[in-house]
């Protein structure tokens, strides 16, 4: 199994999955690593990709993985690549994370050199389900007028039918114009970053999502389903706003594997008797 | 009880819809704004009692009467979800069914009954095909109704309901659930399981965000003109706190200032109290006791800003703080992630004037601690590292001058005295 070679990404992390849509940029990385690995697999190498979408903690993952592994993220997975490269340990080498581009160049030679050994095909074929596959071919969905998206299976699912168009929009930014048909894709801000403009942008896209202004700007409260969704996202946001605050990251704790019971387990063997 | 008509309030969805937004729009209509005066009617259910709960404070002192939610029967969507109103499917768990509800996109939702074997049946109907019973969105959660509607008792806080079991299961069923959630819903495996955190953690983040607690917490106080100057010198154990804070005193001293020295973070009041919950924390069992560890250690600080602080900050020019707030905040980040409720609780310390974080990396704080008689709790190599970790994040976020603690003691004494000699003199920090 040496010379199997395992395209590793941390899970996208997302505290809201239900109002916003994921990363679009992490899920181009995610169908460029796809496409890259089964090319690579149409010529015989043991290579395979692992998109993080397994639910998976990174200890767990790294348990299950045999062989190398190259840890590949986008800028916004730089804390769980951290904590994936931490989980695969110092005994199993692997690629460094940095910029995703250099990382794919890196691979490419990788690959390169696992081809001189002649390897054998092991017939496995990794489980891409879950992934966004962003493709170049003319499509149903745009984005910003140039890469063109349509959808496979798993989260891509939750996209709406009606999305036409999507804009990616990052932290300060005005709400852009839409038309009905259109959605957002959110960057979440840095933590330095005043989070107040994200919220208000948030907002003001919940409120086209979810079809409320009218002719003229106005709300269209003669919805009062809708009405209420609306005030519904002020304690959730602000839960996650709060996380931020102090810096805490539930999600990627628990992608560590820093349950509550755990560390309870580390606490107590620390207690004299 | 008022004779005006009642005002209606059914509370938004909670923590169960977070996980499965789609169900949220099955909850029914809501009003957010308190009347002036009036009758308040909160509905029934789980998120029903944790929103009484905050309308009963929110109300405090006006003249809104706020009525029990058990008075007005079963209309949230957890209900709904147990008898399966509306469009809301119950359906024998197979493979059939599964493929039903793809082909209708409906609602499909798996009540787990106590003292059943529902999780395990459920567990190896969705072993045999994950991926179908993916597609079918199938929704797991813990019932606490049983089918002929008599409640399942817990001591969860209800906002919790049906994310995580109460002691009515068996310890075994959270980790049997873990593998049936993470076959059904791998990316939002990490979500569940921060939620259960909380939950275990006996951390309610539905009332707390209704209490708007999640929000930056501004002191009480703002500062006044004439207030002495607060000064905090922070750190893992271990950093060199007591001394900088001891140099710091004499030096401001002989410049002719008034100062004291003050500990809001006493490591050793409780600790026996702390240790003995924790024991009885040990194996995942107890956790609802868990948080009060923190509590206690969040009151004592509270009480001391009152018993001994509040008069020395009139009195004095400057008041040096051996650990500030920021060390309650890096423990509950130590802990179980966040702690809003201390957050607010600790707004009675003023904004102070400056921070200095001693940062030490944990080998080296672990080889200065072991030279101590008794070691507590935490001071070992996993919580230092995050205790030390959670520090610089804060100290990023509110500016504190970062000094590097394995640098000579003298340098460090410099830099420090030099920068609070310019804020004694007024200089803007």
């Amino acid at each position: 199994m040496e010379n199997r070679l395992t395209v590793i990404m941390p899970p996208e992390f997302e505290y809201l999955p239900g109002l916003f849509l994921p990363d679009l940029d992490r899920a181009r990385l995610v169908h460029r690593a796809a496409v890259m690995v089964k090319r690579w697999r149409s010529y015989g190498y043991s290579v395979f990709l692992d998109a993080g979408v397994h639910g998976l903690t990174a200890a767990q993952t790294a348990k299950r993985l045999e062989g190398s592994a190259a840890v590949l993220g986008g800028p916004r997975d730089a804390p769980g690549a951290r904590i994936l490269v931490e989980a695969l340990g110092c005994g199993r080498p692997f690629l460094s994370t940095g910029d995703p581009a250099e990382v794919l160049g890196r691979l490419e030679k990788r690959v390169e050199s696992l081809a001189t050994m002649e390897l054998p095909l092991s017939g496995e074929v990794h489980d891409l389900s879950g992934a966004f596959l962003i493709g170049d071919s003319p499509g149903s969905f745009r984005s910003e007028g140039k890469a063109l998206v349509r959808t496979k299976t798993g989260r891509a699912a939750s996209l709406p039918a009606w999305v036409k168009k999507i804009h990616l929009v990052d932290a300060g930014d005005a709400p852009p114009e839409m038309k009905d048909d259109e959605l957002v894709a959110f960057v979440i801000p840095g933590k330095n970053d005043d989070p107040a403009p994200w919220l208000e942008t948030c907002r003001a896209m919940e409120r086209k999502k979810l079809r409320l202004t009218v002719e003229g700007g106005g709300l269209g409260l003669e919805r009062p389903a809708v009405r209420r969704l609306l005030e519904e996202l002020d304690p959730r946001v602000g839960m996650v706003l709060g996380f931020r605050e102090i810096c805490a990251d539930p999600l990627e704790e628990m992608y560590a594997g820093n349950s509550l019971p755990d560390r309870n387990a580390e606490l107590i063997e620390n207690i004299v008797p | 009880m008022s004779s005006k008509k009642p005002y209606f309030i059914v509370p938004p969805p909670g923590p169960l819809a977070w996980l499965y937004p789609e169900l949220a729009p099955l909850a029914g209509s809501t009003e957010w704004a308190l009347p002036a005066q009036g009758t308040v009617q909160v509905e029934d259910g789980p998120r029903g009692h944790a929103l009484w709960t905050w309308l009963r404070q929110a109300s405090r002192g006006s003249a809104v009467e706020v009525l029990e939610p058990s008075l007005f029967g079963d209309r949230c969507f957890e209900s709904r979800m147990v008898n399966g109103d509306d469009r809301i499917v119950h359906a024998e768990l197979t493979e059939r069914a599964a493929e039903e509800a793809v082909k209708r996109r409906s609602l499909w939702v798996l009540p787990l009954q106590p003292g059943s074997r529902d999780l395990e049946k459920a567990l190896s109907t969705v072993s045999r095909d994950p991926g179908l019973f993916r597609e079918a969105e199938l929704k797991p959660f813990f019932a606490t109704k049983l089918n002929g509607g008599q409640a399942v008792e817990t001591r969860l806080l209800p906002s919790w309901w049906g994310i995580v079991p109460g002691e009515a299961w068996p310890e075994e069923a959270r980790s049997l659930f873990h593998e049936l959630f993470r076959l059904l819903h791998p990316d939002k495996v990490f979500l569940y399981q921060a939620f259960e955190n909380y939950a275990l953690a006996g951390i309610d983040l539905y009332t707390e965000g209704l209490m708007g607690r999640f929000r930056k917490s501004s002191p009480l106080f703002a500062k006044k003109k004439g207030q002495p100057l607060v000064i905090g010198v922070c750190g893992t154990d271990g950093s060199g706190k007591s001394s900088h804070v001891a140099a710091l005193k004499e030096h401001l001293i002989s410049l002719g200032l008034k100062v004291c020295v003050h500990k809001i973070y006493r490591h050793g009041v409780f600790h026996d109290t702390v240790t003995d919950l924790t024991r009885q924390c040990a194996g995942g069992k107890n956790l609802h006791l868990w948080r009060l560890q923190r509590v206690i250690k969040a009151f004592d600080s509270v009480k001391y800003y009152y018993s001994s602080l509040e008069k020395d900050l009139a009195t004095h020019d400057v008041v040096l703080f051996d650990r500030y707030t920021f060390t309650h905040y890096a423990a509950g980040v130590g802990r179980y992630h966040h702690d809003p409720f201390a957050r607010e609780l600790l707004s009675v310390f003023p904004e102070p004037d400056r921070i200095y974080l001693l940062d030490v990396p944990t080998e080296e704080a672990l080889k200065r601690i072991g030279n101590r008689d008794e070691r507590t709790v935490d001071e070992n190599r996993y919580m230092l590292s995050r205790y030390r970790h959670a520090l610089l994040d804060l100290g990023e976020r509110h500016e504190f001058m970062v000094l590097d603690a394995t640098a000579p003691f003298e340098e460090n004494r410099r830099a420090i005295l030099d920068d609070a000699a310019r804020l004694a003199r007024g200089g803007a920090p």
